[in-house]
């Protein structure tokens, strides 16, 4: 399998001359393509940190970050900016969606910023929400719909860029455990379809829903395994095993 | 996102919160309003003033005392009283000018109470020569204009304009009357015809006594205000200004090189140089008026400060998602310069509509009121507005554009 995303010795720290936090110390591990990764930690452990910086949200102090082969670590804002257009969808635990905007225009902001023509736009937001199954809600505004439904219209958006990586934190944090586990179906069906998922929680259940873990404690990998009893959900929002 | 997409998508949220945005915009409509108002309107009374001196005639010449630039008016005209011209200039100009030069007529004015019987008004009275009438195309309706004897020997005659002896003696029968000027008594020898309002003048609210009796009985002063004469046909008009300098340059002792002491324009001159005062004016109102629009500028900024507040998550989303810096801020800029062309266009509306009022009241009271709503002020209206969008927007969309994407993200 192609490596998605190689780090070495990755480490990022913040501040001015006179504080300096140094919050990851020196990370080194691959993700291949088609992989399913839960990266956990207690809080205070830098998973937020590295997620930002492998979804091009943040950039790191040392170390080096190749993505699809390609040197990344020293991207400029404006780069950084089509990396997160093109290659990475995500999807937040506060759901952040625009609430005065309906269902299908929030699915079809990022493509926005791609120069999509409006009909494609359209056509691939009301794909995406069919498979979320909610093409019923298209002119709702979030504000009607229930936690799961906020959930699923960002994996919808998140997937309208066909990224190649979807980032997930906390996706669950917000909702009951059936929906919970609803949005968790939907993440692993996506990975069966060889989407690249890599979800960020501090939940041992939550992350054995994926194939591998990386775990972090103060800013290193206290260990990186493959699941050994996965969480399997099915549609209904029921543990099958 | 191209300008159509951001501009549309700027209209859906400005009408999702229409009272903010009319709130907002109400500084722009207000001063783009003025503008508009103050740029009509002020046309429309310049149009006023010059209809009324071009009702002159082609073919008048004025002498005002003190010098000035040619496109500027001279210090008398300003009210700065100089008092180099003398009754005897305007002699010597009628003896000796050229023979193109019609009628000298010479003026003072003054202020003061006009008694008749139990009646009596404050007015003003013009000392002038006998040739007014022929000058001025004006008419006597009752009795005589006091003759070139009276006007020399200070007579104590007085010519009461139509509105004047209506005031001061009804119905009655004025010629032969005793009026008071100020304590002199003057006898009305005649009633002009009645004129109608020119301009801001009413020319009916007049009253003419000779020149010299001005001068030397009521004001005690040994000049002239300015002087007026007609000249045969306007080709001569040249000539007769030429004609009117060498006399007075002559008599004023003036050397060589040396500057006059005076000033003589032709109609066409004194139309250009009150189109500059007028126009002068119209400017600086309308700098006033263009306060309105800065206050409505920070108005703008204001709000789109809190707005930018307001939307952090959104702003940090949209980055998430892979929207640039400069999308941010265009897309911020773009909303500000919609709400201020909006308030524009709804202040263009609404100045077009009062001039248009405006113009009509002056109309119907007989003014010769042009209505005036230039393309160029409709212009410079939405020109303006929009620059203020794009002013005063540029600060908060600049804000918005480097909000930390997450720091934003995480904003409650």
């Amino acid at each position: 399998m192609s490596k998605l995303i190689e780090v070495k010795d990755l480490k990022k720290e913040y501040g001015n001359d006179e504080v300096i936090t140094k919050i990851l110390h020196g990370l080194t591990f691959d993700i291949d393509k088609g992989e399913f990764v839960s990266i956990m930690g207690p809080s205070g452990s830098g998973k937020s940190t590295l997620m930002h910086i492998l979804g091009f949200l943040d950039t790191l102090s040392e170390g080096q970050f190749l993505f699809e082969g390609r040197d990344v670590s020293k991207l400029e804002d404006d780069e950084l900016a089509d990396m997160r257009s093109s290659k990475i969808g995500f999807v937040f635990q506060a759901f952040n969606l625009l609430n005065r905007s309906t269902t299908l225009e929030n699915v079809m902001l990022p493509l926005l910023y791609t120069d999509t023509p409006k009909k494609e736009r359209v056509k691939r937001a009301t794909d995406l929400l069919n498979q979320v199954g909610l093409g019923h809600r298209l002119d709702y505004t979030p504000n009607k719909l229930s936690g799961g439904e906020k959930q699923r219209v960002a994996i919808a958006r998140a997937l309208v860029n066909d990224p190649d990586i979807i980032f997930a934190d906390e996706p669950t944090g917000n909702l009951d455990s059936k929906s919970g586990l609803q949005v968790m179906k939907i993440l692993q069906d996506l990975n069966e379809k060889g989407h690249s998922i890599i979800l960020v929680t501090h939940e041992k259940y939550t992350a054995e829903h994926a194939k591998r873990i990386i775990m972090l404690k103060d800013g290193l990998i206290e260990y990186d395994q493959p699941v050994e009893h996965r969480q399997i959900a099915d549609e209904n929002g029921t543990l099958i095993k | 996102m191209n300008i159509v997409e951001s501009v549309s998508t700027s209209l859906q949220t400005i009408l999702r919160t229409k009272a903010r945005s009319f709130l907002t915009m109400l500084g722009i409509v207000i001063g783009v309003m003025s503008v508009i108002i103050v740029l009509s309107v002020g046309a429309g009374a310049q149009s006023l003033i010059i209809n009324q001196v071009k009702s002159l005639g082609s073919n008048l010449v004025g002498v005002l005392p003190g010098n000035s630039e040619d496109d500027g008016p001279p210090a008398s005209a300003m009210g700065i009283v100089v008092t180099t011209l003398k009754y005897s200039d305007g002699q010597a100009i009628e003896k000796n000018g050229c023979k193109c030069i019609e009628n000298v007529a010479m003026y003072v004015t003054g202020n003061d109470t006009v008694t008749a019987g139990d009646s009596n008004i404050t007015g003003t009275y013009t000392g002038t020569t006998a040739n007014y009438i022929n000058v001025e195309d004006a008419n006597v309706e009752f009795g005589h204009f006091f003759s070139e004897d009276e006007e020399k020997t200070a007579g104590r005659v007085a010519v009461l304009g139509f509105g004047s002896k209506d005031k001061l003696f009804g119905d009655e029968d004025a010629l032969g009357k005793r009026i008071r000027i100020g304590s002199v008594n003057f006898t009305v020898v005649g009633v002009m015809e009645e004129r109608g309002v020119s301009g801001f003048q009413n020319q009916d609210d007049q009253l003419f006594i000779p020149i010299t009796a001005a001068q030397k009985l009521l004001l005690g002063i040994d000049y002239v205000n300015y002087m007026r004469m007609k000249v045969d046909t306007a080709l001569n008009v040249e000539q007769a200004i030429d004609s009117v300098k060498d006399i007075l340059r002559d008599r004023h002792n003036i050397a060589t090189g040396e500057a006059d002491d005076f000033s003589v324009r032709s109609t066409a001159q004194g139309l250009d140089a009150l189109t500059s005062i007028t126009d002068a004016l119209k400017f600086f109102l309308v700098a006033i008026a263009s306060l309105a629009l800065v206050v409505g500028g920070f108005g703008i900024m204001n709000i789109m400060l809190a707005t930018v507040q307001e939307r952090t998550q959104e702003i940090g989303l949209r980055k998430a998602i892979g929207a640039k810096s400069n999308q941010i801020t265009f897309q911020f800029l773009i909303e500000s310069v919609v709400i201020t062309f909006l308030g524009g266009a709804i202040g263009i509306i609404l100045g077009a509509l009062i001039s248009v009022i405006v113009a009509k009241f002056a109309q119907s009271l007989g003014y010769s009121w042009d209505l005036v709503i230039s393309l160029n002020s409709i212009l410079l209206g939405a020109g303006v507005s929009i620059g203020i969008g794009l002013i005063f927007g540029i600060i908060p969309a600049r804000r918005a554009s480097k909000l930390n994407a997450i720091e934003a993200l995480r904003y409650e």
